[in-house]
């Protein structure tokens, strides 16, 4: 046995259930295809703890992030600030990190209008998003610690700010298993950029290797050593038969590992998934109204790339897998595609000309099939921008106070929570930490946040640590 | 809440009232007030004046009124009514308020024993000196070669287990290579060991092994598993260290010289003696690189909050001198006392003071903001920076002029573009200004770009350094920390002297210098052979990597949460053979393999399945998968591949892969130098996370995360694996690469390559059933072949194929 796997009640450290190798393997197997061994099931019955079940019953059971990394603006999406037209201009005197004697307010760039029954206010930026109020939980009053990219990065996927720990899908998939065995529980669709922070954010951190995301990318090859080395099936099996027989051999001169029989199904597996990944990526049923939707017929390349995630998205969860993460296309500089420093509106006019159709989708498309009920769909980046600006062409890094979304699997539609003052600087009400939200996920996918727990380095570890209060206001 | 007070209720109706009082106290009220107020207002801090562990500190200025929790000042705090809001890192739940309220109600009863909030130490084993044991009696005086098996086979007597046969003489020698260098024995090596008939055979074969120097590239890999090593720094970003690789280096060297571990230990926390006295020789100037352990980390280098930055930094590496050599997971004492062990918050601060008093970040925010010492200069050195930095200069001169010509053309070039733009718009003008942004690009693409990427901030980069080391010093003015609530920094209560664990002393403690960090007295506690947990949580990792599980199973935690010993005297015989072999890891070793125990076969039976399904007790040897960085290098060995370099950097720094804005990070899609690719795993370019793709490979076998200090690699058994064994360009090309070198050999026929393939990755004999599975399969492809399959050189692909599935097949990824 190399490590105590627990899931238990009440404080951390206080972790029981030990689980045997047999067990641990079958664990490992888990999220990424499963070991259909009769003495392997037995190991499973026998175990003190149970896991890939949910503590308490809840509607979602899956999750697509739609991850939106640089910074979008607040005043300038979610969170009007009027006040910021009256003020433009002048001398802005904030304590932040970029605080500076040439500082001036900047009026909002977009206009804002009522949308939906709730008639919650969007700007000009998002106006197919903007349709869909009624279905969202808009909170203004995020809070993070950090003023820099990779940090806050790292911070939104694995709330911790230094290295090494789960992120958030991989807590997922520890938490519910996989809906299907025979794909992997937590999937990043990407273009060829990786997000600040790198692959840190997607990283399963101290939980087996199998909770990690597979990254699938818009281009090329989608994952890693999928496309078999043979081109020739007959060939391809004719290898694989050779070293079965060779590892069948072995295995009776061991007189049955249990190692060497979990090797040789994974051999089989492997070798299905070879055909079943693409299978669950292609859009070849796809019909053309509905990846018109998603954008695919547009003429701008990012476009079509990020309507492709998106559509694959919808299609990843609908085969089962539990936890679904979508990075736009990187079209500015190296710290997220939303990082407009300068050029605020070309970028960030660029950045919702290429997302917002896919997004609306996406939310109208899960609709549609009756999917959003069972599917929470988030919609985050790691800080917002100030309300003042240096140069006059662009805003700064800004985690005093931010604008997320959810919408989907039981969470309340048409509600909009939390505030910040007159000139989005400071989160005025409610404030709502990353913790909070990472709590607020769980709740929604049915794992309570304080008891979904893994036993390393002496403690029971959590998502949350030591934080995190669930924003009831937002749960259906 | 309803429960609750039914609760309360019914018990005030049964028999005495006080009982039932203190029974509710002692199930609601205590786990309350240790849990969420103790941390600040218990028996080490009282914040405020307040005490919330004892009868007398509860009534300090009407904190707690008994009977009347209206007017107690404490209910008002966890109402958060008004401007004192308890806990501060969130409210009670309102059933836990109700009962602190009712427990006020019925007269704050409070019993007469203390809140024990460090649990009794006594006679906890790992904490007790380490001593000789009496080496057990045993009823099969024939079995024992050695005192260990004395101390197996003891055991299994108990519980009437006879350990199984010996292995062969192929899969121990195999065994025996891969433990102790990660590489496969030689063909050679192989027929000399099926020849020697000696009864020193075997001693012969791991003297050999511990003398190579492969055995620090596979035991340094080891030791860098319980460090924070990696060759980058930053959270996210990949901010090139270029001088890690000098501990990487320092380590392997340490232990190829088998330099005593208790120096080992000393060097790493103090650094290497700077007078080591009379008639002793003076360390390696190399080994300044030393605290690099201390030094290289997964902390970020930079933050705005620059004393949470540190305080944070100090407690990574409380965590890890305390995993890495005392096996306890100290970090839980930052924000309280310890649950199970008996480390107070005291002695956590105590120890994070001597970190605050060490110089880790440097004061500039340079590359990597780490704290480097500059190496001690040679004349070799001198010369050959003098050298480097003459042609970086007309490196970056050559660049600078090149950039000069092209931006003169490039603002040409722009200017004609704009006149053009300016003009009305016509099929002549479009034609033309096509022309000229076709020209800008070519410009663009010579003008000192790589790609899109700058050559010239590069170069800068580049510029050469005389030798340095990324090494920890003392601070000018060294201090003692103050505990800070639930370790924010911005929090801080009272000092707390420097000192080390309290409950882990044998004598009186020793004393640290106010003029110094206190490093150097706490690397001689930990390197005294009177150190309870030292010489023990050493060899026990020994043992682990060669059965594959330590004698305590937690490897990182001896703590009372983690696995008690399997064979808690064998772990003192081992830990006091280690000191009186004068700290020797190579004596451990070697002592260890020549036991009759470590030469078992690993092919379990009925009877020891039954009684020890987990073979905890040793009744054969355990079936181990290679380390990844072994099933890489292997590969490479059998092909030929692998290049026999050792030491020296090898991050991938070109213009290609090196991002130039500061901070200058490596890409992710960054390539490995073709001088570095083929070498050993132990000296490819490591990051913090998420491995390059040429070393992808690390990224699937359950590499040991740098950030995390891990004596046990977790092993996981997934497709993605196997994907990778059948897929992955490596693979393929290094079974390509087999096929060609065996197909050379034209005297070789079928059953003689097969021969080959067979004892070079699998190091024993073929068999019948071998060669009838390679002629099937050749069959089996030349059928495929006849059906379409082109491949020019179809006799190199059938090989190819069949070295792959010898190559990717259980028997060569584990031990037998």
């Amino acid at each position: 046995m190399k490590r105590q796997i627990s899931k238990s009640d009440g404080c951390p450290g206080c972790a029981t259930g030990a689980i045997t190798r047999r067990g641990a393997l079958q664990l490992a197997s888990n999220g990424f295809g499963y070991l259909a061994f009769s003495a392997l099931a037995q190991a499973a019955t026998s175990l003190t703890v149970q896991l890939g079940q949910p503590h308490f019953s809840a509607k979602a059971k899956n999750i697509i992030f739609l991850f939106m990394p640089g910074g979008v603006s607040h005043m300038e999406s979610f969170d009007p600030k009027p006040k910021l037209s009256e003020m433009d201009g002048k001398p802005a005197k904030l304590e932040n990190y970029v605080a500076g004697p040439n500082r001036k307010w900047l009026r909002c760039l977009w206009e804002f209008k009522k949308y939906g029954e709730c008639g919650a206010p969007v700007s000009e930026l998002f106006p197919h998003t903007a349709k869909h109020v009624d279905d969202l939980a808009i909170v203004r009053s995020m809070k993070s610690e950090f003023p820099l990219h990779a940090r806050g990065n790292v911070f939104l996927h694995t709330g911790r700010n230094v290295s090494g720990y789960p992120s958030i899908g991989s807590w997922v998939t520890y938490g519910l298993g996989s809906e299907n065995k025979n794909l992997p529980g937590y999937v990043l669709l990407r273009d060829a950029s990786v997000p600040p922070g790198g692959i840190e954010n997607f990283s399963n951190g101290f939980l087996p290797a199998t909770h990690q995301a597979t990254h699938i990318r818009d281009e090329g090859v989608p994952v890693d050593n999928i496309n078999p080395a043979d081109k020739d099936q007959r060939v391809q099996r004719a290898k694989l038969d050779a070293l079965l027989q060779q590892d069948r051999s072995f295995l009776k001169q061991t007189s049955g590992d249990d190692a060497i029989e979990s090797a040789i199904a994974n051999y089989e597996m492997a070798y299905r998934m070879q055909s079943l990944v693409p299978d669950v990526l292609d859009l070849g049923k796809e019909p053309e109204s509905i990846k018109n939707l998603y954008g695919l017929d547009s003429t701008d390349k990012a476009k079509r790339s990020y309507g492709l995630q998106c559509l694959r998205a919808r299609r990843l969860v609908e085969a089962g897998v539990r936890f679904v993460e979508v990075t736009p296309p990187n079209l500015f500089g190296m710290n997220g595609t939303w990082d407009q420093h300068t050029e605020l509106k070309k970028g960030h006019e660029t950045n919702s000309f290429v997302t917002d159709q896919a997004v609306a989708a996406l939310l109208t498309d899960l609709k549609s099939r009756g999917l959003l009920e069972s599917t929470l769909v988030l919609w985050a980046g790691e800080f917002g921008r100030t309300p003042d600006t240096g140069n006059g062409d662009g805003r700064d890094h800004h985690p005093g106070c931010f604008t997320i979304w959810m919408a989907g699997g039981g969470v309340k539609g048409g509600v909009t929570y939390g505030e910040t003052d007159e000139l989005g600087n400071k989160v005025a009400s409610n404030p709502v930490t990353i913790h909070d939200l990472h709590a607020t996920i769980l709740q929604l996918l049915g794992l309570d946040h304080k008891r979904l727990t893994y036993k390393f380095s002496g403690r029971d570890q959590r998502l949350t640590d030591v934080h995190g209060n669930i924003v009831q206001e937002v749960l259906a | 809440m309803r429960s609750l007070l039914f609760f309360f209720i019914a018990g005030l109706s049964v028999t005495s009232a006080q009982t039932d009082r203190t029974d509710f106290f002692e199930a609601k009220v205590r786990p309350l007030l240790v849990s969420r107020c103790a941390s600040c207002h218990g028996d080490k801090v009282q914040m405020g004046g307040i005490q919330l562990t004892s009868k007398d500190g509860m009534h300090v200025s009407g904190t707690v009124v008994p009977g009347d929790p209206a007017s107690s000042r404490l209910v008002q705090a966890l109402r958060y009514n008004g401007k004192i809001k308890m806990p501060p890192d969130g409210k009670l739940g309102d059933s836990d308020i109700a009962a602190l309220e009712s427990w006020i109600a019925q007269g704050a009863v409070w019993p007469d024993t203390v809140v024990a909030s460090v649990p009794a130490p006594a006679g906890y084993w790992a904490f007790q000196p380490v001593k000789k044991p009496e080496v057990p009696k045993v009823a099969d005086a024939t079995w024992p070669t050695s005192d260990i098996d004395r101390f197996i086979l003891e055991k299994l007597e108990r519980k009437d287990l006879k350990p199984v046969n010996d292995a062969d003489k192929y899969a121990l020698l195999r065994r025996a290579t891969l433990d102790v260098t990660g590489l496969l024995p030689t063909p050679e090596e192989v027929a000399a060991f099926e020849k020697d008939s000696s009864p020193k055979a075997f001693e012969n074969v791991v003297d050999r092994l511990l003398a190579s120097p492969a055995f620090g590239d596979h035991w340094g890999r080891h030791w860098l598993d319980v460090t924070y090593w990696a060759d980058t720094t930053g959270v996210g970003r990949r901010i090139p260290l270029r001088e890690a690789w000098r501990y990487r280096d320092y380590v392997i060297r340490s232990l190829n010289s088998d330099k005593p571990y208790n120096l080992f230990v000393k060097e790493q926390i103090a650094g290497p003696d700077k007078n080591p006295g009379k008639g002793k020789k003076a360390g390696d100037p190399e080994d300044l690189a030393a605290t690099g352990f201390l030094v290289l980390g997964p902390w970020a280098w930079f933050s705005y909050d620059r004393d949470q930055l540190r305080s944070d930094v100090a407690d990574l590496q409380v965590d890890l001198v305390g995993r890495t050599f005392l096996g306890l997971t100290l970090g839980c004492a930052r924000c309280h006392d310890h649950k199970f062990d008996p480390i107070p918050n005291t002695d956590y601060y105590g120890m994070a003071g001597i970190f605050l008093s060490t110089q880790t970040l440097s004061s500039a925010n340079s590359e990597g903001g780490l704290n480097t010492v500059r190496m001690p200069d040679t004349l070799a050195s001198v010369r050959r920076y003098a050298d480097e930095y003459e042609k970086w200069e007309k490196d970056v001169a050559s660049v600078e002029a090149a950039e000069k010509v092209n931006q003169k053309e490039r603002d040409e070039l722009k200017k004609r573009l704009d006149e053009l733009k300016a003009k009305p718009k016509s099929d002549e003008t479009d034609a033309e200004i096509k022309t000229v942004e076709a020209q800008f690009d070519t410009v663009k693409k010579r003008s000192g770009t790589a790609g899109d990427r700058q050559v010239l901030p590069f170069t800068k980069y580049m510029k050469p350094r005389l030798p340095e080391a990324y090494a920890a010093e003392d601070m000018e003015f060294p201090e003692d920390a103050r505990l800070a609530v639930r370790g924010d920094a911005h929090q801080l209560g009272k000092f707390t002297p420097r000192r080390f664990l309290k409950s882990a002393m044998w004598g009186p403690e020793p004393e640290i210098s106010p003029r110094s960090s206190g490093r150097h007295e706490l690397a001689e506690w930990i390197a005294d052979e009177k150190n309870p947990l030292t010489a023990r949580v050493y060899v026990n990792r020994i043992w682990h990597y060669l059965f594959g599980d330590g004698i305590v199973a937690t490897t990182e935690n001896f703590g009372s949460r983690g696995e008690p010993p399997t064979h808690p005297e064998l772990l003192d015989y081992l830990a006091t053979r280690l000191i009186e072999d004068g700290w020797s890891t190579k004596k451990v070793i070697r002592e260890i393999m020549l036991s009759h125990v470590y030469q078992l076969s690993s092919a379990p039976n009925d009877q020891g399945n039954e009684i020890d399904p987990g073979n905890k007790l040793l009744w054969r040897a355990n079936r181990r998968r290679l380390e990844v960085e072994a099933i890489r290098d292997t590969v490479l060995q059998v092909s030929g591949r692998l290049n026999p370099e050792r030491g020296g950097p090898s991050l991938p720094l070109t213009a290609q892969n090196v991002h130039t804005i500061a901070p200058f990070f490596l890409e992710e899609d960054s390539v490995v130098e073709d001088q570095v690719r083929n070498r050993r795993t132990v000296y490819q370019p490591i990051m913090r996370s998420g491995q390059l793709a040429d070393v992808d490979i690390l990224n699937l076998f359950d590499f040991a995360d740098p950030d995390q200090v891990v004596g046990t690699r977790i092993q996981t058994v997934v497709p993605t694996q196997m994907l990778y064994l059948l897929n992955s360009e490596f693979l393929k090309k290094q079974s390509r690469i087999l096929a060609a070198k065996l197909l050379k050999d034209d005297k070789l026929d079928d059953d003689g390559r097969v021969s080959k393939i067979i004892l070079a990755a699998l190091s024993r004999p073929a068999t019948t059933r071998d060669f009838q599975q390679a002629r099937q399969f050749l069959s089996d492809f030349k059928a495929g072949l006849e059906k379409g399959h082109n491949d020019p050189d179809p006799l190199t692909a059938a090989w190819a194929r069949y070295c792959h599935a010898i190559l990717a097949s259980s028997e060569f990824l584990y031990k037998r």
